[in-house]
């Protein structure tokens, strides 16, 4: 009997594996791909290689480390030497806009009949399609996409244990904030006798704006759709327009320079990077800041702070504007025009976006790295959580999967997803933000043609440039505010209005997919 | 040196305070010079935290050797080493032999047609191909991924050229040539029995600028390499150096620790990766000096 059946077995095992084996011939395809350090060769990575089994689509990496990407990747394109896929690729789409006036770029949006699983995405979120569409109406590069909102909000941090030894009311306005700073930086809350609390310290390295954008919604700014490149918002007649020019943003400084001048703001604030915050906070010397999704990065200090309600500006705006849309990161897969089979390179790469597929790329082997427990969820071994070589965890699981410094096409849902984000306290933090939040598919990524790209980079230069510097300028009081107009007519002069005119054609075409 | 000279020949009371503006000067620079190394080697053996918070700057604190831990646990930069280490020796035999062969011969007067060569030589120091010709190029000849690309890829450098056979045409002079012709030896075994004894003290300049120069290049390795297996250290290098702790954007957990942990690694990649060549400098420095000054001088 016990015979009879494993005979059975083997017979329909091979009536079901022939006729596929037969159908789909192996199909091999070459890639380049950028490296991130903790992750190992993508020729040998379990995940790489049960994507490529699950698929028949054989993949020869050739591996590149994050460090050396860009000139690797830009070297192939100039002397068209190109692989058939280019995996974490990092096209900005600027590249997108340049390389597929090359022709170098496969249209994916005609292969969407191979990519069921991105084809269903893309009909479920319309965001998906307009922050990845070019100019010219096609779709270059496939996308991240991200639906667990602990991961795409950026927020600030207060110091409770202070507030609480001073007795300090959690501050719900600019107003009270600016009083709870004032008592944090004059009555030693850390109890050393010593004045050295910070009060606001906050990090500039990413970019310029990243430590004070939480305040634009305080001040009205970006309610629309966000802030755009740093500067921009949307206006409520669908106008873009420059924050940066606007009274709301001349209010928004003339709070900080008042901050900066009664010494309430971090003097490293404009030079450091956020690990000298944590290492401030960890001295016990930072009252409230303004970095990351998560307070991870607060290391030991973490505990002293909470997230608190957004804060409300003078005119009582409170709206959240610091978020990413659920198109995390654009351009990090694309398929060239060398490619013999695109058809086969596309089925590939939309496994990345099935279920099974980003539980691969995310959590890597089933039964080695995870496991799938009662509840039908998703979860890591003990061995890959607390790893006995003293890994960290992103280490032990970069062992079996992909995903670590992300820009790998995925769908990542809070099913799916084991970092910070899915933090009971991350969760509660979100919920704070909620009332002021925008919604996530307003959030404007914008593509512009390879002409507007080169007629931006100057404006880049110039016009960014005039306003960042006068951004530092007019909060440390080196420039007085009282020359505001000034300085807008500057902007002026340095043809704003081109400016603006590209943006705002971008903007409708955004508007109109 | 100069409190010496001073000592033995007591000038004026100018000259003194000449002495004394130039050792504050040479002290000032070598402070400039010194310090960011020292820092280096320091910051490497200090907690990472007292580090970031800017509390070290002249003695170590809070004595640490994790990153030094992680950096011989990993075998990336074992294997860096290990390749490095062999495409500097084999490269700068390879420069070296490949230097002396252009030098010599353009040294000698009676060499015919020594103007256009040298031309053709000086030419390709400032007009080149570009990086993607040159790219094409090589990898039309197989050289793209091919270990004799790092050996033989800027093998040879016009600037050596020109020092060495500088050096040649000033210290040997035209009579040791004749004597040698006089005694019967053919050019050969003028080269080798005559000129590359009297060449030692450019020879040592040679190895240092080339030894150097392949240990510190990253670029080669970056551009026509693919495997891993096969990058110089300078390519780990500086995966460790550039990569910015940035866990923020996609990781499980963006960690304290970890990021504290890999500042440390940094420092400690790098005091290991320019070990060796501070090592070698000092064996070479005499003939060093010697050798560039000899060369420079005309006549």
């Amino acid at each position: 009997m016990k015979k009879l059946t494993r005979l059975l077995v083997l017979v329909l095992g091979l009536c079901l594996l022939v006729p596929q084996a037969m159908a789909e011939e192996k199909v091999t395809l070459t890639a380049l791909v950028a490296k991130y350090p903790i992750v190992g060769d993508w020729n040998t990575n379990p995940a790489a290689m049960l994507l490529s089994e699950r698929t028949g689509v054989d993949v020869q990496w050739e591996v590149v480390a994050d460090a050396s990407f860009l000139e690797k990747r830009n070297l192939l394109f100039g002397s068209n030497d190109l692989p058939d896929i280019i995996m974490r690729a990092k096209l900005s789409a600027t590249d997108e806009a340049k390389y597929a006036a090359n022709g170098q770029l496969y249209p994916l949006d005609t292969l969407l009949e191979y990519a069921p699983n991105f084809s269903a995405l893309m009909e479920q979120f319309p965001a998906i399609a307009k922050n990845i569409t070019s100019p010219d109406g096609h779709i270059y590069s496939l996308p991240q996409l991200n639906t667990t909102e602990g991961n795409l909000v950026d927020k600030y941090w207060i110091n409770q244990t202070w507030l609480d030894k001073l007795g300090l009311e959690m501050p719900r306005t600019t107003d009270e904030l600016t009083e709870v700073l004032r008592a944090f930086v004059n009555n030693d809350p850390n109890g050393n006798g010593q004045k050295d609390e910070l009060g606001f310290s906050f990090q500039t390295k990413t970019s310029l704006y990243d430590g004070l954008n939480r305040f634009y919604g305080a001040f009205g700014m970006g309610k629309n759709h966000g802030v755009i490149s740093g500067y921009f918002q949307i206006n409520d007649e669908g106008k873009v327009e420059l924050a940066a020019a606007t009274d709301n943003y001349r209010q928004m400084l003339t709070w900080l320079n008042q901050l900066w001048t009664e010494g309430l703001i971090d003097k490293d604030s404009f030079s450091q990077d956020f690990s000298s915050v944590a290492a401030k906070a960890a001295l016990d010397q930072v009252g409230f800041t303004s970095y990351g999704n998560n307070y991870q990065w607060l290391g030991s200090a973490k505990t002293n702070f909470v997230q608190p309600e957004i804060i409300a500006g003078p005119n009582g705006d409170a709206v959240w504007t610091t978020m990413r849309g659920f198109v995390q990161n654009t351009g990090v897969a694309c398929i060239t025009t060398a490619c013999k089979n695109p058809e086969a390179a596309m089925r590939y790469l939309d496994y990345y976006y099935s279920e099974a597929g980003t539980v691969a790329i995310r959590m890597g082997i089933e039964g080695e790295s995870y496991y799938v427990d009662e509840n039908g969820a998703y979860q890591l071994y003990d061995h890959i959580k607390h790893d006995p070589n003293g890994l960290s965890l992103d280490e032990a699981i970069s062992k079996y999967g992909l995903y670590c410094g992300g820009n790998v096409p995925q769908y990542i849902t809070d099913a799916v997803d084991q970092s910070a984000a899915q933090l009971p306290e991350t969760k509660e933090a979100n919920e704070k933000l909620r009332p002021g939040m925008l919604d996530f598919n307003d959030i404007v990524n914008l593509h512009f043609t390879e002409d507007e790209v080169i007629a931006m980079s100057r404006y880049e230069v110039d016009l960014i440039g005039y306003v960042e510097e006068n951004l530092v300028n007019f909060i440390t009081g080196e420039r007085d505010l009282a020359e505001f107009d000034a300085y807008v007519q500057e902007l002026n002069r340095m043809d704003l209005e081109g400016c603006l005119d590209i943006y705002q054609a971008a903007f409708d075409r955004w508007n109109a997919i | 040196m100069n409190a010496v000279i001073a000592r033995k020949k007591p000038g004026s009371r100018e000259d003194r305070i000449f002495d004394a503006v130039i050792f504050v000067l040479v002290a000032l620079v070598m402070l400039i010079t010194v310090y960011p190394l020292y820092i280096v080697v320091v910051a490497s053996f200090s907690a990472p935290m007292d580090v970031i918070s800017g509390k070290v700057w002249i003695w170590p604190s809070g004595f640490n050797l994790e990153g030094y831990k992680r950096i011989f646990a990993n075998n990336d930069i074992l294997i860096g080493y290990r390749n490095t280490l062999v495409y500097t020796v084999l490269g700068t035999l390879v420069s070296i032999v490949l230097t002396m062969s252009a030098a010599y011969p353009l040294s000698r007067s009676k060499l015919y047609g020594r103007n256009a060569v040298m031309f053709l030589f000086a030419f390709t120091m400032f007009f080149r191909g570009g990086m993607i010709p040159t790219y094409l190029t090589l990898k039309g000849m197989g050289l793209y991924n091919n270990l004799a690309v790092m050996l033989l890829f800027g093998a040879l450098s016009v600037y050596n050229v020109i020092v060495a056979r500088t050096f040649l045409q000033n210290t040997i002079p035209n009579e040791v040539y004749e004597a040698a012709e006089v005694d019967g030896s053919n050019d050969l075994q003028t080269f080798f029995q005559i000129v590359l004894p009297l060449s030692m003290p450019i020879l040592a300049v040679l190895t240092l600028f080339y030894a150097v120069g392949i240990w510190n290049n990253y670029f080669t390795g970056l551009i026509y390499l693919k495997d891993r297996s096969r990058y110089p250290l300078q390519m780990f290098l500086r995966e460790i150096l550039v990569t910015q702790a940035d866990s923020m954007s996609d990781g499980l957990e963006a960690d304290m620790n970890k990021m504290l942990v890999q500042e440390s690694v940094k420092y400690g990649a790098i005091v290991i990766s320019s070990v060796p060549m501070i090592i070698l400098y000092p064996f070479l420095q005499k003939f060093f000096v010697k050798g560039v000054m000899i060369g420079a001088i005309k006549g």
